[in-house]
């Protein structure tokens, strides 16, 4: 199976790649620092910051977008059905 | 044709036979044999006959040539015209070579004194001479001007055990099994799935490759972490200067913030001032690594680019031999009559002569190499040079005069201001004396950024305060110099190859860019390796050669010694890759797939911000034109384009329209666009 976001073969359940999964492993640890760092930050906004920085690195991006979009669908389900 | 009672004389170069021709004196008369020239020189220093290679005339190749597959491991030394039909001139060569020496009483290696002359001159004078390798003299010498070439050949001396051409010859013969071996290895796997691609990795190209490829996922895994950093600009006498928070990286936000809250309002006042006097050293003479990391800082210039520039004013005398790993000069070379002879060069006539009045020592370096000394100008005028020489040689030049200056005198200066109840440091620097730095001003950036007259217990206006976001940076990308750098600091490969295999690495579309990023074939590659065959990118492994190669030229150890050790490390690596042949096919196919693919991607649409815009040919009428990946999704972006030319993503957006820009080359010089044909900007060419 391909990795949702490129052409290399899927490694891991969340059907990344290894190098896609590797980012995400960066994403969520980075998440923490964040936190820390702000005090409290939401999931969206960090991930919308992240992609506006140019010192973040590529494939941390790829996943960053991949999540911001599920976090929005979720978002979006949930006003529905309130 | 044959003539008798001379000494043949073999140089590398043509440029080189040519200055050697004049230095030994008497009648030189320039003559063809072969349609190859050649100067016999008839003089007091006795008849020569002075002939000059073109580089290497022999090269390694498989006994075997007619055989496919691998491994490969018996091989030969061959002429290089009969392996590579391009160089038919060698033919030539030799051919003439052959008759020179038939008449030849004697012979004499002038090649450049280093492993790959040495190597050079060896092969000629055993293969294209007869068996003379062991009888013929050797001339050593560092520069090309007359004086030196007539001291090395009055002083020739016998060479009957030529350590230095067996380490050579041995690196040629590890070099090419391994990289035909891995070649082969490679593009089979890559063919055993159908297609056909040459894909190579060499001994140091594999371990050099994973350095890059290394720090790409670092880049590419890089998630950035805020910190934040408190200034703040104070005031005395009217003379304005910044000072920074002592935490320089403050970790929190809410810290940052009450830091910022307990200034404000408040007045700085100075705790301590240290004042420091520093003696900063001069440079140390060039060596080739240093001098392709100082031409890279300065003008950009690749390591490859510096070292052919630095072979052409060698051959043109200007400067002393440059391949060579030295940071000394000795007194040998005449300090004084140097420098005397660049002060008749007005660029330097002022700073020589300051020099002139002192007695002269430079200030060296660590590094020894027992061949040759440091790089320094010979003294000779420089003429017709091109602009590229010309910075080069005054690069040369201005740090010849630098070694020999004083040291350079500076104050440093550091106060701890309070401002509240937080301390903030503040540093400055001035010059006293220059010393060196006046030779070498135009290269080293040394700046000043002096600071008020501060004293304990001053009290300073706060101008300003500032609290600052930052994040972390992620490591830089390699740029030449600093993958020069890295292999150095390794230790894989030698002062004369690292630039070149640098540029295979691009050749080979491992990589791109200046700032150096590895292609997704690269990282096929390299994944593949680490796990079938990690020996082949090892440093280790790598290092251990190199080790042993050296062990030649000390006497440690023989040459077929050496190749047999690399040839089972060789052996167990291919294993491991016939092993990994059809997986290791698939992936480079798919990296290779995809970087085309990503070749034609242009950037994100701005229409549906989902898919991506790609460059995509007209099934109907077979123009190219643009369009979103999304088509199926509903987007209907779409943009002409030019039919002509080279199409590249500039990796930016219209500042206008938000559309993607693209490079189109058609002829010599880019021009750039946005695609968007309803884009503002192209408005004005309509009407």
């Amino acid at each position: 199976m391909k990795c949702v976001l490129c052409w290399r073969e899927s490694r891991s359940k969340e059907g990344l790649c290894f190098y896609h999964a590797e980012a995400y492993r960066s994403l969520v640890e980075g998440y923490r620092r964040w936190c820390r760092a702000y005090g409290e930050i939401d999931e969206g906004r960090y991930l919308e910051r992240l992609l506006e920085l140019p010192e973040c690195g590529e494939w941390v991006k790829d996943v960053a977008k991949m999540e911001l979009k599920r976090l929005r669908e979720g978002e979006k389900i949930a006003e529905e059905s309130s | 044709m044959a003539d008798s009672g001379y000494l043949l004389v073999v140089c590398e170069k043509p440029d080189a036979a040519r200055r050697v021709a004049s230095a030994l004196g008497g009648e030189v008369r320039a003559e063809r044999v072969d349609d190859v020239v050649v100067y016999r020189v008839d003089g007091d220093r006795g008849r020569f006959v002075v002939c000059a290679a073109s580089g290497h005339l022999y090269t390694v190749w498989d006994v075997d040539v007619k055989k496919s597959g691998y491994p490969i491991l018996d091989v030969g030394w061959y002429p290089l015209h009969t392996v590579d039909r391009s160089k038919r001139h060698v033919g030539r060569l030799i051919k003439a070579i052959g008759e020179l020496a038939k008449g030849a009483s004697g012979f004499i290696n002038a090649c450049d004194y280093d492993i790959e002359g040495e190597t050079i001159g060896y092969n000629i004078l055993k293969y294209a001479c007869g068996g003379k390798e062991t009888s013929a003299l050797r001339a050593k010498f560092s520069t090309l001007t007359v004086d030196e070439l007539r001291e090395a050949f009055a002083k020739a001396f016998p060479n009957p055990v030529n350590r230095l051409a067996e380490a050579g010859r041995t690196r040629h013969i590890v070099d090419f099994i391994w990289g035909v071996n891995l070649t082969r290895a490679l593009t089979e796997a890559y063919s055993s799935k159908g297609g056909y691609r040459t894909l190579s990795v060499g001994r140091v190209q594999g371990p050099t490759l994973a350095y890059i490829v290394d720090r790409e996922c670092e880049i590419r895994w890089f998630v950035p972490t805020p910190y934040w950093s408190v200034g703040a600009v104070l005031e005395k006498d009217g003379f304005a200067f910044r000072a920074s928070y002592v935490v320089e990286k403050i970790e929190r936000l809410a810290e940052a913030r009450a830091v910022e809250a307990g200034c404000r309002g408040k007045e700085g006042v100075v705790k301590e001032v240290h004042k420091q006097i520093i003696h900063q050293h001069p440079p140390t003479p060039f060596n080739l690594g240093d001098l392709q990391h100082e031409a890279y800082r300065v003008f950009g210039f690749s390591p490859s680019l510096t070292l052919r520039l630095a072979e052409s004013l060698y051959l043109k005398a200007l400067i002393s031999y440059p391949r060579t790993s030295s940071q000394k000069l000795p007194p040998s070379i005449g300090y004084r009559k140097i420098l005397s002879n660049l002060q008749r060069l007005e660029q330097y006539r002022s700073d020589v002569s300051e020099l002139l009045t002192k007695p002269l020592k430079p200030f060296e370096g660590k590094e020894e190499d027992p061949a040759h000394p440091a790089i320094y100008p010979t003294g000779e005028l420089p003429q017709g040079l091109d602009e590229r020489q010309s910075k080069l040689y005054d690069l040369v030049a201005r740090r010849f005069l630098a070694v020999f200056g004083d040291y350079a005198v500076r104050e440093r200066v550091t106060a701890d201001i309070e401002i509240g109840s937080h301390l903030f440091k503040v540093s400055g620097r001035r010059t006293i004396e220059e010393g060196w730095i006046r030779y070498y001003r135009v290269y080293t950036g040394v700046e000043d950024n002096p600071l008020p007259n501060l004293e304990e217990g001053d009290r300073l206006r706060v101008i300003s305060l500032e609290v600052a976001e930052r994040f972390e940076q992620p490591p830089p990308r390699y740029n030449q110099s600093s993958l020069l750098a890295k292999m150095e600091k390794e230790g894989v490969g030698t002062k004369a190859t690292r630039a070149e295999i640098i540029d295979t690495l691009y050749q080979r579309g491992y990589i791109v860019g200046s700032s150096i990023k590895a292609t997704d074939l690269a990282f096929s590659v390299i994944e593949a390796m680490k796990e079938h065959s990690p020996n082949i990118i090892s440093t280790e492994m790598t290092r251990e050669i190199e080790r042993a190669l050296e062990g030649i030229e000390k006497g440690e150890v023989s040459g077929a010694d050496v190749v047999e050790k690399a040839a089972s490390h060789l052996l167990s690596a291919l294993e491991g890759l016939k092993a990994a042949e059809e997986e290791l096919a698939s992936r480079v196919k798919e990296a290779a797939k995809a970087s085309l693919a990503a070749d034609d991607i242009i950037g994100e649409c701005p229409l549906c911000r989902n898919g991506q815009l790609k460059v995509l040919r007209s099934k109907k009428t077979g123009k190219r034109f643009v369009g979103c990946t999304n088509y199926k999704g509903g987007c209907r972006a779409s943009a002409p384009l030019p039919q002509k030319g080279k199409v590249r993503s500039l990796n930016r957006v219209c500042k206008v329209c938000g559309w993607p820009m693209v490079a189109i080359t058609l002829g010599r010089y880019p021009w750039r666009m946005c695609v968007n044909p309803s884009c503002p900007t192209k408005s004005g060419r309509e009407k």
